[in-house]
């Protein structure tokens, strides 16, 4: 293997050419995790971006072969605290594959995992609104959606005993049932964040000045999202209706009515309305399931140790960013063999380069966040 | 599309490059070679396989091998249930593979990091530089079994003189 | 852009941030008023074999009911590695032959409660008390005599977030 060093030495002593900038964008903390852009600039057009992830690298992949399966869970969600319950979903959809229980899970459990999986996916979005407003310098946004976004996290900490990090789904069905109230104060969340999403959209889109920063830029063409092979909301909005949720129905989402929003422009803009559009379909799911939803047993009981049948299984959900797949291998052993952990963050990142090379230096943090890319489920 | 239709079809398009067999739902394993490869990539992808998903690499200490896994899916209509499995293995004193960036261009970041974490070499793919590491690394690829995490944490402990009595319980 | 739609855009996003000058707000004063979702202590109950909902704050032992068998231990290990097994020769609970008691650490708890959820004798919760903030690391760890203290009782009043979709969101005083 070559020297690592070599490529720091490249990296931090080349000499720009004549005329041009060498930025190192990041790697604070730029509102979204720990990451780095090395731009090359000429007056304020960027000519060469090169993404730099790995300040959050933690190993989880590494970490995960020395732990049982349900030691796992807590490692698994912290780099995804915004949307904790769509990454637990795939692990334990991933599991009971593995331990050949997918069909047995009840269905309260069923309703529960998909009424968390939205939630999950509005208050992941909702933060995604708030720190674009940050990188656009829109501050009202920024307090709003933060605002709005605790009505959903009180709910779910009703239900789960935390504000984020919910370690909530677990292989075998949910840890607890809903406590008396919760199915109200859900539903009047969902109320309030419906008819919030209104007044949003005046506010950030409507305005002249948001149409100025964000129509027309940064277009991702829909062929080149596939080949890219990005994920959720940034390849919707190139035109592709890709959505697990839909092609691959896992859990109760085959007999929930829903649609997948699919924008054709492709650019910024088309991307923030997107996530507009997943909400409201969020909300009617959420509405669709604790209609549904019947009294029941809510967990397999697995007694002893998780022990896994020697094999492979293979499992992807459409967490709120997009598909999240796990790969894990078992030989027969309380640690799994190998688990490999895909997310969407690290897949969308194979087009910033792309995406940057060419725009403005004030539009990097938006073109930056809008692809969806969340440093530390990228770096895992 | 239903797994024997889509068994089926990759088998028509793949021929003796790779054997095909669908023993999960939704998914469709195929194993092949080094050699054979490119050429079953190229037929995957024309049988509509063209949205990549991850490449996954595994260390069998046990037999000396490396295994690569490339995950493909679809965004063709109809297909898009399928997941093909592209498997093949690699001897570990020679982990040399040729690059997929011009089948599926997602490829060169997800093969910079198989390069990365377990020391597979991609031929062809101009990018293999640390990701995700620390730019000072200078140990052996992570993701390999010999690459013990338990001695880096108590040495960890140790430096900063944390090690408590610890008890087994295994 | 049109002069009359560039009018209109800026004239509407003013009018729905000006609307919210007439909202209550939910500002609270913390240290006095505080909000917490659920006032309710996380259990576990091994015969259902299911949890009950409540918040994940600081553990409560009930030491009549700790048997020393270190399940709670072991599923902490490779998570936080935040409880330690403590030997009380001194302490003279007929269940607990061993004489060891779980003490955690809270510079190192992720209050995941998978702890709870091993301990097949109901002998450990979670109370909803998360305010554990000191000014030194090692007042962080609980021994188990402290542990099995119940939670202190704050002065300020804890008060839920009521949303109303005229006025938004804001506390139910």
């Amino acid at each position: 293997m070559s020297s690592t060093n070599e490529f720091a030495a490249v990296f931090e002593r080349e000499e720009p050419p004549e005329g041009k900038l060498k930025v190192s964008f990041g790697p604070q903390h730029p509102g979204s995790g720990q990451f780095r852009i090395i731009l090359t600039i000429d007056g304020d057009i960027v000519e060469e971006a090169v993404p730099d992830p790995g300040f959050v690298h933690r190993g989880v992949e590494k970490m995960c072969e020395y732990k049982t399966y349900i030691q796992n869970i807590p490692h698994i969600e912290r780099p995804v605290i915004h949307d904790s319950s769509g990454v637990l979903f795939a692990y334990a959809l991933a599991v009971e594959r593995l331990l050949g229980m997918s069909e047995k899970i009840p269905e309260r459990a069923q309703y529960i995992r998909v009424i968390m999986a939205e939630l999950n996916r509005i208050v992941s979005h909702e933060y995604f609104l708030a720190i674009l407003g940050i990188f656009l310098g829109h501050s009202t946004a920024f307090t709003w959606c933060m605002g709005d976004r605790e009505a959903l996290i009180d709910a779910a900490g009703a239900l789960t005993g935390a504000r984020v990090t919910f370690s909530y789904l677990v292989p075998g069905g949910v840890r607890t049932d809903t406590p008396p109230g919760f199915e109200e104060k859900l539903l009047k969340a969902c109320d309030y964040i419906e008819s919030r999403i209104p007044v949003y959209k005046q506010m950030m889109f409507d305005s002249p000045f948001m149409k100025m920063r964000m129509e027309g830029v940064g277009v991702i063409g829909r062929q080149e999202a596939i080949d890219h092979g990005l994920a959720g909301p940034t390849l919707r909005a190139s035109g592709v209706d890709s959505d697990v949720r839909k092609d691959e129905p896992y859990s109760l989402y085959d007999t929930l009515d829903f649609a997948v929003p699919v924008r054709k422009e492709g650019d910024i803009m088309s991307r923030l309305l997107l996530h507009m559009d997943e909400m409201e379909q969020s909300i009617g799911i959420i509405r669709q399931a604790v209609r549904r939803m019947r009294p029941g047993p809510v967990k397999l009981p697995l007694r002893g140790q998780v022990r896994g049948a020697v094999g492979d299984a293979y499992a992807r959900t459409e967490a709120a960013r997009g598909v999240n797949s796990y790969y894990i291998i078992s030989d027969g052993q309380i640690h799994p063999y190998r688990v490999r952990i895909n997310t969407p963050s690290g897949r969308n990142l194979a087009i910033m380069a792309r995406l940057l090379t060419g725009a403005r230096v004030a539009d990097v943090p938006i073109l930056h966040w809008s692809l969806d890319y969340w440093p530390l489920e990228a770096d895992r | 599309m239903k797994d024997d239709e889509a068994l089926r079809l990759v088998q028509a398009a793949l021929g003796a490059l790779g054997e095909v067999s669908a023993a999960d739902r939704n998914r469709l394993r195929v194993r092949t070679t080094v050699e054979k490869l490119p050429d079953a990539a190229a037929r995957l992808k024309a049988a509509g396989f063209d949205y990549m998903q991850t490449i996954i690499g595994t260390d069998y200490p046990a037999t000396g091998e490396l295994e690569l896994c490339y995950v493909v899916g679809s965004v063709k209509e109809g297909m898009r249930n399928n997941v093909a499995m592209v498997f093949l293995r690699l001897p570990k004193e020679r982990p040399v593979v040729g690059t997929l960036k011009d089948v599926w261009p997602a490829a060169l970041l997800f093969e910079r990091e198989e390069w990365e974490m377990l020391g597979i070499r991609f031929e062809g793919n101009p990018d293999l530089k640390p990701l995700y590491l620390p730019e000072d690394w200078n140990e052996i690829p992570p993701l390999l079994k010999d690459y013990r995490l338990k001695r880096w944490v108590e040495d960890e402990r140790r430096s900063h003189g944390l090690v408590v009595e610890h008890v087994e319980h295994e | 852009m049109k002069p009359t739609t560039f009018a209109r855009g800026f004239l509407v996003a003013t009018w729905a941030g000006a609307k919210h000058l007439l909202r209550r707000r939910m500002t609270l004063m913390y240290p006095h008023v505080e909000n917490y979702p659920t006032q309710q202590m996380y259990a576990y109950d091994p015969k259902k074999n299911v949890a009950v909902s409540g918040w994940r704050g600081r553990h409560y032992l009930d030491m009549d009911k700790c048997t020393g068998c270190q399940l709670c231990f072991i599923a902490c290990e490779n998570i936080s590695e935040a409880i330690e097994m403590i030997p009380l020769p001194e302490t003279d609970y007929p269940q607990n032959k061993k004489k060891i008691f779980p003490s955690v650490d809270y510079g190192r708890c992720v209050f995941c409660g998978f702890c709870v959820d091993a301990c097949p004798f109901y002998a450990l919760y979670m109370t909803p008390n998360d305010e554990l903030s000191e000014t030194e690391r090692n007042d962080l760890y609980y021994s188990p005599a402290e542990l099995s203290k119940p939670p202190p009782l704050f002065p300020a009043p804890r008060v839920n977030m009521k949303l109303d979709l005229k006025r938004g969101a804001h506390d139910e005083r």
